[in-house]
C-alpha cells in the first residue's frame, strides 16, 4: 500500500506545473488542501481532457515515478472517465468526468488556489460527492458543507 | 501548512488486500467505475451508492 502525504501533493503540484497540466485537486484531498480537517489515502485530480493535456499529464505522472506502460499511457490519452493508479510512489486517481460537474471549464472558472495548490471550489467538491452519493460521501457531506460555509466567510473577511 | 501536513497521515488502508490487487485500472465511464466499486469492494468501505 502506498500512503499519500502532504509532500506528495507538493510533488504533484510541481510536476504538473512543470509540464503545464491543466487540472485541479478534487475530492477529499482537495478539501484538505483548503483546510478541511480530515485524512485521506490517495490524491484525486480532475484533469482536463484533450490530447495536449493528456500528453503533458502522462509525462508528469512518469516524472513522479509512476511506472506506466505504453499501453496504460495510451489508455489515459484515449480519454477514459476515470483512471486509478497504484503503480507509483502513492495512490493517484485521475478523474476526467467527475459526477456532479458538467464541464472542466466550469470548475476551472470557479477554482481556488492555496499555497500554489490548484483546488476545485468547495461547491464543486461537494457537488461531486453529493452526485456520487456513496455511503462514505453521505457521512462526510454535512461536515464538508459546514466547512464550505466557514471557508467562504473567511474569504469575505 | 502544518494543518495540511497533519491531515494527510500515513495510515493502514482498510481493505488493502482488496484494493491493491491491480496497479492500474481505467474505466471508460464513471458509471463503470461506480458499478465496479459496488460489486467488487466490501460494503464496509463505503464505496457503494446509497
Amino acid at each position: 500500500m502506498a500512503a499519500f502525504e502532504y509532500r506528495q501533493a507538493e510533488e504533484i503540484r510541481d510536476a504538473f506545473a512543470r509540464r503545464g497540466v491543466r487540472y485541479r485537486f478534487i475530492g477529499k484531498s482537495g478539501a484538505i488542501l483548503l483546510g478541511f480537517p480530515d485524512t485521506t489515502q490517495d490524491a484525486d485530480v480532475f484533469v482536463e481532457r484533450g490530447p495536449e493535456n493528456g500528453a503533458a499529464l502522462v509525462a508528469a505522472i512518469r516524472e513522479l515515478g509512476f511506472d506506466l506502460t505504453d499501453a496504460q499511457a495510451a489508455e489515459i490519452l484515449r480519454g477514459k472517465d476515470f483512471v486509478q493508479l497504484k503503480n507509483g510512489p502513492f495512490d493517484l486517481d485521475l478523474v476526467f468526468a467527475p459526477d456532479g460537474i458538467e464541464r472542466f471549464s466550469e470548475a476551472w472558472a470557479r477554482r481556488s488556489e492555496v499555497e500554489g495548490f490548484p483546488v476545485c471550489h468547495p461547491d464543486d467538491i461537494i457537488a461531486s460527492k453529493a452526485a456520487t452519493n456513496r455511503v462514505k460521501d453521505r457521512e462526510s457531506l454535512p461536515r464538508l458543507r459546514a466547512f464550505r460555509d466557514y471557508w467562504a466567510q473567511r474569504r469575505r473577511n | 501548512m502544518d494543518q495540511i501536513a497533519a491531515a494527510e497521515v500515513d495510515q493502514l488502508q482498510p481493505g488493502a488486500d482488496m484494493l491493491d490487487d491491480e496497479p492500474f485500472r481505467a474505466f471508460d465511464k464513471m458509471a463503470d467505475y461506480r458499478a465496479w466499486c459496488q460489486s467488487a469492494l466490501p460494503s464496509w468501505l463505503g464505496y457503494g451508492r446509497v
